[in-house]
């Protein structure tokens, strides 16, 4: 009984895991092959499912001559600096809404959610000018900024949720050990915390990755630009050059494919690893 | 401990953040033409595409050669999303000092006061003179002065509608390459076959898809887009007629049934990808069909003649340059887009993006091939310039969220066509008549005669 | 347990809420009365007062029931998709099996693309002219005739719905995983001994462990989903004829094409007096505030 159960399980497992690999990767895969075809050869009627004629070319243009390199570089910058800073806002308020009580934390959790409702063109004229006095327009760091504005709310209530689970006793023990508070909460409690960390940082750092709107809104200048910037640019009023947009799409996949190469151990690994210095 | 370890992070996030910010932002407020400081002006694209880009990136390195205490700095911005960038910098008295003007949103930026009138500049320019009498009657006057008692924009070319046939096409079905709309829909019942995914005509049903049907509508009504008294032609029984024909090319297939949702890019690529045979589209298309169809494949045909033997047409600026309300530098924007409108670089923009340059052609040498067979067109004694649907302010409400809808209805049967026709005339009516009562001295949209000369 | 401290906390906070309230909450206050007066970008010198004129405005509109309907659907279908599958994937993940880590890394990359491109992706692939999807299952003789995803008017919005739920699936499966590998193994041990069933263990432990990040993210992912609708707008431009326009949609196209600020704040008062009862109903009905976390 237990045995054919266990069975069933596995063999759904798989079912399920092939599932989903299969839908995730055709979409990339037409991606992929769109990128290593010749204009000609891309919108036919005839549908090519392997590349005919198979070209570099668009990787090529994308690397030459559309400052690509710029994006990369500034999409980076912005989304690790958005998932850093997010992530320890989020580590420090959120402990303070786990452990404490105090007066004003009601409103404070509400506040959070109520942010999230806010319409973002209610209030993209106020900020526009606000950063224009402050000299934030068109710079990286005020986009930062934004980013880290837009994705604190979440990620704040999601850290506290993780602190939730935490039994206080542990910190407890610590400090009775002698440790300091501070160090009580490297050593002993962020190591556990570890899966939640993680995804906070991610969840911030491809908020600020895939972000189009307000890029385009504050940013100006091309080499300020961020990625979904740069392959919007390949979206003309009445031509799509697919080409080197699915280039560009592909190689914008590559620092998301490491980022979450490196996390995924933390997630997966959770309370197992306690590879964190006190 | 952890308010220092507080205070800690905040600095470190502040200092970060400060040690991002560029420091090459523009300076407001520099004397004008001291010596030792340079000016610099903002520049945006609306449209950027890598021949646009290689062009304006040419231009402004000329222009700076030419004024060394003058810089440009170009900016651009995605086509979907310009619209929505610069409204939102006239709110916020950031709009950079030249901008590319889509016409059409004219009758928002103007008297939202973000533009700077440019009437005085224009009338003291010294290349006013060899401009076409399109330009300096229609385009400056007719459809700029008339209406908002200023200019506002400078031309960058011209475009006007334009027939892309698939030439292979019609030679298999034995067909002569059409002159008459009737023709024309004849051609697309013919050339359609279902069974090779061949379809007739690359319909347009969304994203501004009802100008398709209107541009047929004026070639019935000679032209016109209004009575009088501002009621809608679309109110007129032979608009109807007109309506259920043209819209029939959809509902009796001889168009694909994807094409209810077809925008300009869909529509475009429904040609180039060998779906459809005819393509209703401006001037522009013509790069992205040399660049992704082989040659002998397809051509451009001048535009249709109606049942009256008149050719109704439309065509305008493509975009034009303004100058932001807010600029610091107003002189120096000027002095930037005479650059840009020099009839030397005009005639290199046009024929870099296929368009019809602002200028006399007289000895005929200065406009590549197909471009004169535009012209020539445009200045036949039976051609004739569409009116357009006015610059009441709820214009932008009636393209974007309800002439398409209404249209869509009908395809689907779920409106009749008069009710559909109803619906749009009527909206348009209240909304002109409305504009027409506020502002008694602005004329009426009507018909002219394009002149390229 | 909860510690009673002087002003820790309030300093922890600080960075986070000085932010938040300058450039959201703010601009919103600034933004609140504009919804109240007849202010249109277009009309600087003509702002004044009009009371509840936009919001008349808004329920007037032919097509309002149509794109509140809309609305509903494509909320409960997105948010729902994405759940249960994100759910699934997360338990399939859970055990370590051979090549696990390169196999999340792959699955988790739909959220890394912009939505812009998903969008124009699976609106070709969906074509029904050249679109590989409508090829291949002709090819296979799956369907006899083409399906229209897109241009027909019942399917557009589920066509819409599909997609995003393969956009948002990997946020669940994350979330949920990252919940779940915290819960401790010895809890399940301990159910093994007593003789505890794979549900059992499922319901009681797995279940009830991650219930305040599955009811968060259920909570925040609607508010979300709700606002979103740069998918609409790139693949169906909420067509044909508004049949797959949403609220936010429709509302926020009709008021930007005549830079009607005034409406537009109606507009979004509106929304989010409507996600603040959403709000109040799904906390009273999954005791979020008894989840220890109110």
């Amino acid at each position: 009984m237990i045995r054919t159960q266990r069975a069933l399980i596995t063999i759904s497992r798989v079912l399920i895991l092939t599932m989903f690999l299969l839908g995730v990767l055709l979409p990339f895969y037409w991606l992929f092959i769109t990128s290593l075809k010749p204009k000609l050869d891309i919108l036919t009627t005839d549908i090519q499912y392997w590349p005919k004629n198979f070209t570099l070319d668009n990787y090529r243009v994308l690397w030459q001559s559309s400052n690509f390199d710029v994006f990369l570089k500034n999409s980076v910058l912005v989304s690790l600096g958005t998932g850093l800073f997010t992530t320890c806002f989020a580590i420090l308020g959120g402990y303070a809404l786990a452990r404490y009580k105090f007066r004003g934390k009601q409103m404070a959790v509400y506040g959070l959610l109520l942010t999230q409702m806010i319409p973002g063109v209610m209030v993209m004229i106020p900020t526009v000018i606000l950063f224009s006095k402050i000299g934030l327009m068109n710079n990286l760091g005020g986009l930062i900024m934004i980013y880290i504005v837009g994705n604190i709310p979440f990620c704040l209530i999601l850290m506290r949720s993780f602190f939730d689970r935490i039994p206080v006793d542990l910190e407890e023990a610590a400090l009775i050990d002698g440790c300091s508070k501070l160090r009580a909460l490297f050593r002993v409690v962020l190591p556990i915390m570890l899966p939640g960390i993680v995804a906070t940082f991610v969840f911030a750092f491809i908020g600020a990755w895939n972000e189009l709107l307000c890029a385009i809104m504050f940013i100006s200048s091309d080499e300020f630009k961020t990625i979904p910037v740069g392959l919007s640019m390949f979206v003309q009023n009445y031509d799509v050059n697919w080409g080197v947009m699915t280039a560009g799409a592909v190689m914008a996949l590559v620092p998301s494919l490491i980022m979450f190469a490196i996390v995924q151990r933390f997630v997966v690994d959770g309370l197992t690893d306690g590879a964190v210095k006190g | 401990m952890l308010k220092k370890v507080t205070a800690g992070v905040l600095v470190g996030a502040m200092l970060t953040i400060s040690a991002c910010s560029s420091s090459n932002e523009t300076k407001n407020g520099e004397d004008k033409g001291s010596s030792n400081k340079k000016v610099e002006i903002s520049f945006v694209d609306v449209s950027p595409s890598p021949d646009r880009t290689k062009y304006f990136n040419e231009v402004i390195a000329a222009f700076e050669q030419a004024n060394p205490d003058i810089r440009v700095k170009m900016e651009t911005v995605p086509w979907d999303q310009a619209f929505k960038k610069l409204a939102m910098q006239g709110a916020s008295k950031t709009m950079p000092d030249v901008v590319n003007m889509y016409p059409t949103w004219l009758n928002t930026f103007v008297p939202a006061g973000y533009l700077e009138p440019l009437s005085t500049r224009y009338d003291a320019w010294s290349d006013k003179d060899k401009l076409t009498n399109f330009v300096s009657g229609i385009t400056m006057e007719e459809l700029q002065r008339k209406v908002y008692k200023e200019i506002y924009y400078m031309p960058d070319a011209l475009m006007s509608s334009a027939l892309f046939v698939r030439k292979d096409w019609f030679k298999d079905a034995n067909l002569p390459l059409p002159t008459t709309w009737d023709e024309l829909f004849t051609a697309s019942e013919k050339l359609t076959d279902p069974a090779k995914n061949r379809y007739g005509w690359a319909y347009r049903g969304s994203r501004a898809g009802f100008d398709q049907i209107f541009a047929y509508i004026t070639a019935v009504t000679g032209g016109e887009s209004y009575e009088k008294d501002g009621t809608s032609v679309l109110l007129r029984p032979e608009a109807l007629e007109a309506f259920v024909r043209f819209t029939d090319i959809y509902k009796k297939g001889f168009a694909p049934k994807d094409a209810i949702n077809w925008g300009y890019q869909e529509m475009v690529q429904g040609f180039t990808s060998g779906v459809t045979g005819i393509l209703n589209q401006t001037t522009e298309v013509i790069a992205t069909a040399k660049s992704s169809m082989t040659d002998d494949s397809w051509t451009v045909i001048p535009y249709p003649k109606g049942a009256d033997g008149k050719r109704y047409i439309g065509a305008s600026a493509t975009w034009g340059y303004s100058v932001s309300a807010e600029s610091k530098h107003k002189d120096e924007s000027w002095k930037f887009i005479e650059f840009l409108s020099s009839p030397e670089n005009n005639l290199k923009y046009s024929n870099a993006l296929t368009m019809i340059p602002i200028f006399k052609n007289e000895d005929k040498t200065l406009a590549e091939g197909p471009m004169q067979g535009f012209i020539d067109t445009l200045d036949d004694p039976d051609s004739y310039l569409v009116a357009d649907l006015g610059n009441f302010p709820e214009l932008g409400e009636f393209r974007e969220s309800f002439m398409d809808a209404e249209v869509q209805k009908y395809l689907l049967n779920k409106q009749t066509a008069e009710q559909t026709l109803k619906n749009l005339g009527d909206f348009l009516t209240k909304a002109q008549q409305k504009y027409m009562k506020d502002n008694p001295e602005v004329p009426l949209p009507h018909v002219t005669k394009p002149q390229m000369k | 347990m909860k510690r009673f401290r002087s002003k820790e906390p309030y300093f922890m906070l600080a960075p986070s809420f000085l932010l938040l309230f300058i450039f959201l909450i703010y601009p919103l206050l600034s933004s609140f009365l504009y919804a109240f007066q007849s202010y249109k970008l277009t009309a600087p010198n003509d702002i004044g007062f009009n009371g509840i004129a936009n919001f008349k405005a808004v329920f007037q509109d032919a097509n309002f029931g149509m794109v509140l309907r809309n609305s509903f659907l494509w909320v409960v279908l997105t948010v729902g998709g994405q759940f249960v599958l994100g759910f699934i994937l997360a338990l399939a993940l859970r055990k370590p099996f051979p090549g696990r880590n390169f196999y999340q890394a792959i699955v988790f990359l739909p959220w890394a693309v912009s939505s812009f491109v998903v969008g124009l992706t699976f609106r070709w692939l969906l074509n029904a002219e050249y679109g590989p999807v409508n090829d291949l299952l002709m090819k296979w003789g799956i369907i006899e005739n083409k399906i229209y995803f897109l241009s027909d008017p019942n399917l557009a919005l589920y066509t819409v719905i599909l997609t995003m739920i393969w956009y948002g699936v990997p946020f669940f499966a994350i979330m949920l995983l990252a919940a779940m590998q915290s819960i401790p193994e010895d809890l399940y041990e301990a159910a093994s001994i007593d003789g505890a069933g794979i549900w059992s263990k499922f319901w009681h432990i797995t279940f009830s462990y991650i219930k305040q990040t599955i009811v968060l993210t259920l909570l925040l992912r609607t508010i979300w989903v709700f606002a979103a609708a740069d998918l609409i707008y790139i693949m169906t431009a909420g067509g044909p004829a508004n049949s797959s326009n949403i609220l936010s949609s429709y509302m926020f196209m009709k008021a930007y094409a005549t830079l009607d600020y005034g409406q537009a704040s109606a507009i979004g008062l509106f929304f989010m007096a409507l996600l603040i009862v959403f709000c109040y109903l799904f906390m009273r009905a999954t005791k979020f505030e008894k989840a220890g976390n109110f």
